[in-house]
């Protein structure tokens, strides 16, 4: 295994790192709009602010899945045109996904250790009343359920989501192919 | 693989997360800029001047860290050469990986890092004494305070670490080293082979 196929391993648990985080944002929008929702209170910020953080969760996302699924396409265009054969990435397939699983069940384990934040902010909220006062502990529970969930998935499923994107994914990671060289003008005649 | 293709490869993870956090918040920074751009129309002097500051602070440092990301994502390699020049490499594979290349490309890594986090303290100390330290009498905002001390030691710190963590990367690792290194013969005699420890029961029996 060289830098090349380290690279595209670690942009991948990069990729799903972001792609977790964005979908974090779900409950924390709730707990926003949620209380203008259910007792008409006034938004504490404008609305184009909302959608501005609703357009960079958006983005988050859409980043860090290209960066899940396109890391060897990416690493491609990092590292420019050095010949890679075929073979060599094929024989390090395997490796890499033995990799990228390793890492994605720690990345599970930390998900599940930050379902402890939301947990905590629960306890934190308890003395608050009023209307919507339980807006905050359900979303943060829902927020607790969330992140225990992917942690919980991906700890069950790190082994197959690797293999699956290294080996059918949609990104294989093609090698660098010189460009062939282009025919000689007289050269289909003269055949 | 040699140390110097792991550095790059650390250096230029780091750059994707540089890039990808403050890529994906520049909508948000954009809504901001524009609502106190187009709101400080309607204020007092003296809340233009902290509103200024407090556009600039808020939208330069995501932005710069956007662009050294970008700039690390691209030039990994070649910032790696810096701390192992071609040159030095006078045996082929003289930076061939091992445990203490791999702590050094860490340090350094967790270096690098530590002086992109001292950025946003940097900027807000300089706009504070630049911006806000000569229009101190027109608006009334005390450049000396809990928030200018706060961010100037936070600035001190991440410069400090980061500038140790990258120029002295080696010392560190040899002195950390030092601690817990386990003699090769005593380690052997400790822990004898399996297959040795069985020829002597076999022998004994």
């Amino acid at each position: 295994m060289n830098a090349r196929h380290l690279t595209i391993v670690l942009a991948r648990v990069l990729g799903l790192y972001f792609l977790f985080e964005a979908l974090d944002w779900i409950p924390r929008f709730a707990a926003e709009i949620l209380p203008v929702l259910v007792s008409g209170e006034t938004l504490l910020v404008p609305l184009g602010w909302r959608v501005a953080r609703l357009a960079s969760a958006l983005l988050m996302a859409a980043a860090g899945a290209g960066l899940l699924l396109r890391a060897g396409r990416l690493e491609g265009h990092l590292s420019g045109p050095i010949p890679v054969r075929l073979e060599q990435l094929e024989a390090t397939r395997h490796l890499r996904a033995e990799l990228a699983c390793a890492l994605f069940r720690i990345l599970a384990l930390l998900w599940i250790y930050w379902t402890i934040g939301p947990l905590v902010q629960i306890l934190e909220a308890v003395h608050l009343s009023g209307p919507t006062a339980w807006v905050d502990p359900v979303c943060n529970v829902a927020l607790a359920l969330l992140r225990f969930g992917l942690g919980a998935w991906l700890l069950v499923r790190a082994d197959r989501l690797a293999h699956r994107l290294e080996h059918d994914g949609p990104d294989r990671a093609p090698p660098w192919q010189p460009p062939r060289p282009a025919p000689e003008p007289g050269a289909a005649l003269a055949s | 693989m040699p140390v110097r293709d792991l550095l790059a490869v650390l250096l230029r993870v780091v750059g994707l997360w540089y890039l990808i956090r403050y890529g994906a918040a520049l909508p948000s920074l954009v809504a901001q800029g524009c609502w106190l751009f187009f709101s400080s129309q309607q204020r007092a002097m003296t809340e233009d001047f902290a509103l200024f500051y407090g556009t600039v602070a808020q939208l330069l440092v995501p932005v710069l860290l956007f662009v050294l990301g970008l700039l690390l994502t691209l030039r990994a390699p070649r910032i790696a050469l810096w701390f192992y020049p071609a040159r030095d490499e006078a045996v082929p594979g003289e930076f061939r990986m091992r445990a203490s290349g791999l702590l050094r490309a860490g340090i350094r890594v967790l270096g690098v890092y530590a002086l992109f986090e001292a950025i946003g303290p940097l900027l807000r100390v300089l706009l504070r004494v630049l911006i806000l330290k000569p229009h101190e009498e027109v608006t009334g905002i005390v450049i000396s305070g809990e928030p200018f001390l706060e961010n100037l030691a936070s600035l001190t710190a991440c410069l400090l670490a980061g500038l140790v963590l990258v120029l002295k990367a080696e010392a560190i690792a040899a002195w950390i080293e030092r601690f817990g290194r386990v003699d090769p013969e005593q380690a052997a005699a400790a822990h004898p082979p399996i297959d040795a420890g069985r020829s002597g029961e076999a022998s004994d029996s």
